[in-house]
């Protein structure tokens, strides 16, 4: 009994914290300026899973159409098999106290759907294929978390050494107060890193998990069949938790669906890649850690929304920098909300993100599926190779790619600085900082390797070191242009001795 | 590791069986067209006499089954002295023996005129003049005895040989360089020398067909004539049909053939656990989803230039016209010439009968071997993508899979690697078999195709067996003779001088494989190749440039400042341009620029296939995405 009051306490308390820190970060990433609209629903969908403590809506558009929802007003249901499932004695969602910051207008709160809601299967790192869980008719959520409050539970179970990511998901999981964790019926964790190799067995104990084993190498053929045997191998377990079969017809809608979003996603790379920015990169972040834990054809659908609206501002020339702000491109380790902080740093600092090299950013969603084969295999053989071979993760032996993605980025994107985020105790980014600094050197591009940890301790530290990064660059850029002519002078200089 | 070495083992024993096989390919019979010289009607032609044809007795094909005899005013059938062949020897026979045709006799008749004295030349003197005939009852593309009749009554006599030649004899020895006088059906004259092999060189087919008249005269005083007509058979009538027997044999093989490997690949993955699922699959007849449904417009392109060749190479020459129109112009790709219904010939049956060649005049040869390098090195295999008949038929049956909904065998690195041999033995037969007196012809699997479906009577030994693996293999693996073709081997040998090129932009590559899984041929440096120079692949390079690794790769001795990252090209207007950007050909000796690997590419400009620099057909993330798109309404919603 006495343990039970404990418990209830904790949670309470837990609540308390995060949802002013989820609250707090999204207020940060919405103050900066010139948000766009369409953005807001993102923002929203957030909120509701961090902030009112909400479960997913897994809804689809069409759905939710059916349902003659108000226009304008973005789907966030509350289902009532969630409601039933939620531990009792715990304040329920928006009305509650703690929320302390007034609701921004415009961002709208859930509304009730009949929609009927999917079944939810929890995921780890981004190699488990979204595809084939859409095709079992559930919708996948990314639990990768960025808690701090989970991630100060997790420290209990995990040893200190272990990364804070893996930390907030063990204690996402034994909180038992995120409806997102713990509406999931199942989780399905890739052995990647040692941390997560671990992680997927002990938080077995709280959590229905499949590991999902993922070949250290990639590049052999051999490699690429045994993932697709372990995705065949998922396939059955999916069945068996959502009931319904994975058909060749469904697997190939599921493709479609995620396709939908990539596609969104690659015209909204488009506009992400303008210079002077037309959207500031921390609310990219949060839009596509807003990705997590949408459908994937509702995101697409407001994506396209945002895309609309980009094209309008681009049209307009209506530019959110000035066109000497430093770009700046965000790699390693994941950055999923809350823990935004070296995003929003970056930004509030003067410089723009203009691009992420992340697994919770542009990495999950970037590269499609290519169909070769139509058959069931052809398209399990294009999810196993799509899942493997063009992942940039570190844990993989030889990710000389990740080198390449990035100097491609840094063309595109017109990137002049690189922030090299490592969470403490994430060895495999790390090792590879080496690499990407006598890489970058040759193209003199700055970088900065910045180590954080899941607390707001070291923010201040950070800020110094951002705005001293910035101004670095920014002194580089005006001698550059300073280079210039005068080199013109003393060449002229020399003719004229000559 | 175990299967491999069972895999190894079986293709090495399948190398060794086909050398065998192919010493006693004439033993294996696949279908044999028995001339049937009693089919035909003998009797006389109702036409009027061919008036522009320089002879006084002729033979003409009517239009079903029929030889008919024609005699000029002055000579009367009876006259007329006919000699047949029996499978030994020829022998004078009587109009009678001939309609219906004597049991003995396998169909080359050759009919004399009586000798006569006429003024030909117009000089005012009259010459001897000995008039002949050739008909052959049946098919004439394969021998059933050596066609020559060497008798004493016949001193002048043609000869159709080596599937497009014709012979002269003199007093039974080959002539050899004798001037000759071809008369064409259409009245046009023209003199020719024949080779050392009693070849007339050069003679259209076309004429073969429509009936000429060749003219010799040893000595003025005595004139010889013979007029020849090789048959021609119109399409949709029923000697085109028969023709197609053999196709549907092997195509009833091929289709047991699929079943067998059907059935025994499905009792084998019922072991697998992950059977349970793909087996969920049923084949069937049905349109699939459409999840990976490209929307390239090049592949549309090359499927019409698929079709565009198969026709070229099997019908186009009857129908632009009699037979080739371009002789000694010889195109490597993978067409059976003994359909001589293209306008273009196949070199395969050169190059495979080397010493064939260089029988004919220099001026055949000089011909063949520039086109054929021509092609050689400017062409490529793109030729293998475009135009080859036989890759037509084998994507014909990778789509009739897709169609069906049968999971393909996947080609993997390991099992490209475990069936090269295959290759390398097809090469030494392709080229070297006929040194130790085989044909390769016998048993090559592609002839019954372009022969079959083009209505020719073509005999098929082992190469008939051969075609239904050919087909059973490219129902389960795209293109699979394309892994071990010769010719096509042949072809990309020169793949670095080629005009045609497939590139690849290395830093817009994220190593995605797609291009890889696409590909046919299973080129894997496609989406390994990162346009690094790798030292150990330049051993003369100077220390200091081996250290750094750069991008513009391929010039090991551009000055370092200039392989520099750091340099802008801007610096260096005059550097070439290709050395500007860090663009690798990734082509190699298998690639057959199908342009898949494009279609599959979902990064902007990271594959492309260049003429001469220019790039025509690029990948692109926009083509490849739009095909997820939702058509949506404008958002104003």
């Amino acid at each position: 009994m006495a343990e039970q009051i404990r418990s209830n306490r904790q949670r309470e308390l837990f609540i308390k914290k995060s949802t002013r820190v989820a609250a707090s970060y999204l207020n940060r990433a919405m103050a900066l300026s010139e948000m766009p609209d369409a953005a807001k629903p993102f923002f929203g969908t957030l909120e509701n899973t961090f902030v009112n403590l909400r479960g997913i809506s897994s809804c689809t558009e069409d759905s939710a159409e059916k349902g003659k929802h108000p226009p304008g007003i973005p789907l966030c249901a509350e289902s009532s098999a969630i409601t039933r499932k939620h531990p009792p004695g715990i304040p329920l969602c928006a009305e509650s106290s703690v929320i302390t910051r007034k609701h921004p207008p415009g961002i709208p709160l859930c509304a009730e759907s009949s929609a009927i809601t999917r079944k939810t299967i929890g995921t780890l790192c981004v190699m488990v294929p979204a595809e084939l869980i859409y095709a079992a008719g559930a919708m996948p959520v990314h639990l990768c978390s960025g808690s701090n409050t989970a991630y100060a539970i997790g420290d209990d179970y995990i040893p200190r050494d272990a990364c804070p990511l893996v930390k907030a998901v063990m204690g996402g999981g034994k909180i038992k107060a995120l409806p997102v964790f713990d509406q999931c019926s199942l989780l399905v964790a890739p052995v990647t890193c040692d941390c997560k190799k671990k992680l997927s067995g002990v938080i077995g104990s709280v959590k229905n998990t499949v590991p999902l084993h993922i070949p250290p190498l990639k590049k052999e053929d051999a490699d690429t069949e045994v993932f697709l045997r372990e995705l065949y191998r998922l396939v059955p377990i999916l069945e068996k938790e959502t009931g319904r079969q994975i058909t060749p017809q469904s697997l190939a809608e599921g493709i479609r669906t995620v396709g939908e979003a990539q596609y969104e996603m690659s015209e909204f790379l488009k506009y992400r890649k303008h210079a002077p920015a037309l959207l500031h990169g921390t609310q990219v972040m949060v839009i596509m850690n807003a990705y997590a834990y949408m459908p994937a054809d509702m995101w697409a659908g407001q994506m396209h929304k945002l895309n609309l609206e980009l094209k309008a501002r681009l049209s307009q020339e209506y530019f959110i920098s000035r066109p000497n702000q430093p770009r700046i491109l965000v790699t390693g380790s994941p950055i999923s909300f809350p823990n935004i902080k070296i995003p929003l740093l970056i930004e509030e600092m003067g410089g723009i993100l203009a691009a992420d090299e992340t697994c919770m950013g542009e990495r999950g969603l970037y590269d499609p599926v290519s169909v070769i084969d139509t058959s069931f295999d052809g398209m399990m053989r294009a999810l196993a190779s799509r899942y493997t071979k063009p992942c940039t993760c570190p844990v993989f032996v030889d990710n000389s790619q990740r080198v390449y993605r990035i100097k491609q980025m840094i063309k595109e994107h017109r990137i002049q600085g690189v922030v090299y985020h490592v969470l403490r105790g994430c060895l495999v980014y790390d090792y590879e900082y080496q690499i990407m600094e006598d890489e970058l050197g040759k193209l003199d591009i700055p970088i900065i390797r910045v180590e954080s940890d899941y607390n707001e301790e070291d923010v201040e530290q950070l800020r110094i070191r951002m705005e001293a990064f910035i101004e670095l660059i920014k002194l580089k850029e005006y001698a550059k242009n300073k280079e210039a002519p005068s080199g013109h002078t003393s060449m002229r200089k020399s003719k004229e001795r000559m | 590791m175990k299967k491999r070495r069972i895999g190894t083992a079986l293709v090495y024993f399948i190398c060794i069986l086909l050398t065998a096989a192919a010493f006693f390919a004439k033993d294996f019979v696949l279908y044999d067209f028995h001339m049937m010289p009693s089919d035909y009607e003998y009797k006389e032609t109702d036409q009027e006499r061919l008036m522009q044809v320089d002879t006084s007795v002729w033979f003409t094909y009517g239009s079903d089954r029929e030889v008919q005899y024609g005699v000029s005013e002055g000579i009367s059938a009876d006259m007329l002295m006919i000699y047949a062949k029996t499978e030994e020897k020829a022998v004078p026979v009587s109009a009678e023996d001939l309609s219906p045709i004597r049991e003995d006799l396998i169909g080359y008749v050759v009919a004399a005129a009586p000798a006569r004295e006429l003024d030909l030349d117009g000089d005012g003197r009259m010459e001897n003049v000995y008039d002949f005939a050739r008909a052959d009852f049946g098919a004439h593309t394969y021998e059933l005895a050596p066609r020559a009749f060497h008798l004493q009554e016949i001193p002048f006599e043609l000869a159709f040989e080596e599937r497009k030649v014709i012979q002269v004899f003199y007093q039974g020895e080959p002539l050899v360089g004798g001037q000759v006088t071809v008369t064409a059906a259409d009245g046009g004259q023209k003199v020719y020398m024949t080779e050392e092999h009693g070849w007339i060189d050069g003679l259209p087919i076309r004429n073969i067909r429509e009936g000429f008249t060749v003219r010799y005269s040893p000595d003025g005083q005595n004139v010889y004539r013979m007029y020849y007509a090789v048959e021609d058979y119109a399409y949709f009538n029923e000697h085109f049909f028969r023709a197609q027997i053999p196709l549907l044999i092997i195509l009833l093989l091929a289709v047991t053939g699929i079943l067998i490997v059907y059935f025994v690949r499905e009792y084998f993955a019922r072991k697998d656990p992950a059977y349970a699922v793909y087996s969920r699959e049923k084949p069937g007849f049905g349109m699939g989803n459409k999840a990976g449904k490209g929307n390239s417009k090049f592949l549309l392109v090359r499927w019409l230039f698929l079709i565009f060749g198969f026709f070229l190479w099997t019908y186009s020459g009857k129908l632009l016209g009699q037979g080739q129109l371009f002789n000694q112009v010889a195109v490597p790709t993978f067409s059976c010439p003994f359909n001589l219904d293209q306008p273009i010939e196949s070199s395969c049956y050169y190059l495979t009968h080397l010493p064939v060649l260089f029988m004919r005049n220099w001026e055949y040869v000089v011909v063949f071997l520039a086109t054929l390098v021509l092609f050689l090195v400017f062409g490529g295999r793109i030729l293998c993508g475009f135009m080859c008949p036989l890759g037509f038929i084998q994507d014909l049956f990778d789509q009739l899979r897709r169609a069906l909904h049968i999971r393909p065998i996947p080609v993997t690195d390991r099992m490209n690697k475990v069936i090269q041999p295959l290759k390398w033995i097809w090469i030494i037969l392709f080229l070297g078999f006929v040194f130790v007196g085989g044909d390769f012809c016998d048993i090559c699997p592609n002839k019954v195709f372009s022969t079959a479906m083009g209505g020719w009577w073509v005999n098929y030994v082992l190469g008939g067996f051969l075609a239904v693996p050919l087909l059973a293999g490219s129902f389960f693996i795209k293109r699979f003779w394309c892994l071990m073709c010769p010719m096509g081997y042949l072809l990309g040998m020169f793949y670095k001088l080629n005009l045609f090129k497939l590139k690849k932009d290395c830093t817009s590559c994220t190593e995605c494989g797609a291009c890889y899984n696409a590909c046919p041929m299973r080129i894997k440096s496609i989406y390994t190749e990162r346009g690094e120079v790798i030292p150990s692949r330049y051993p003369f390079m100077r220390k200091k440039m081996r250290d750094d690794k750069v991008t513009p790769s391929g010039y090991p001795f551009m000055r370092k400042k200039m392989r520099d990252d750091k340099v802008t090209p801007s610096g260096y207007p005059f550097m070439r341009k290709k050395m500007r950007d860090d663009k690798v050909n990734v082509q190699t000796v298998d690639c057959l620029m199908c342009g898949e690997c494009i279609d599959k590419c979902p990064e902007d400009k990271a594959l492309s296939m260049t003429f001469c620099g220019k790039a025509f057909y690029q990948s692109s993330r926009e083509t490849f995405m739009s095909k997820f798109a939702r058509k949506r309404g404008d958002g104003k919603e």
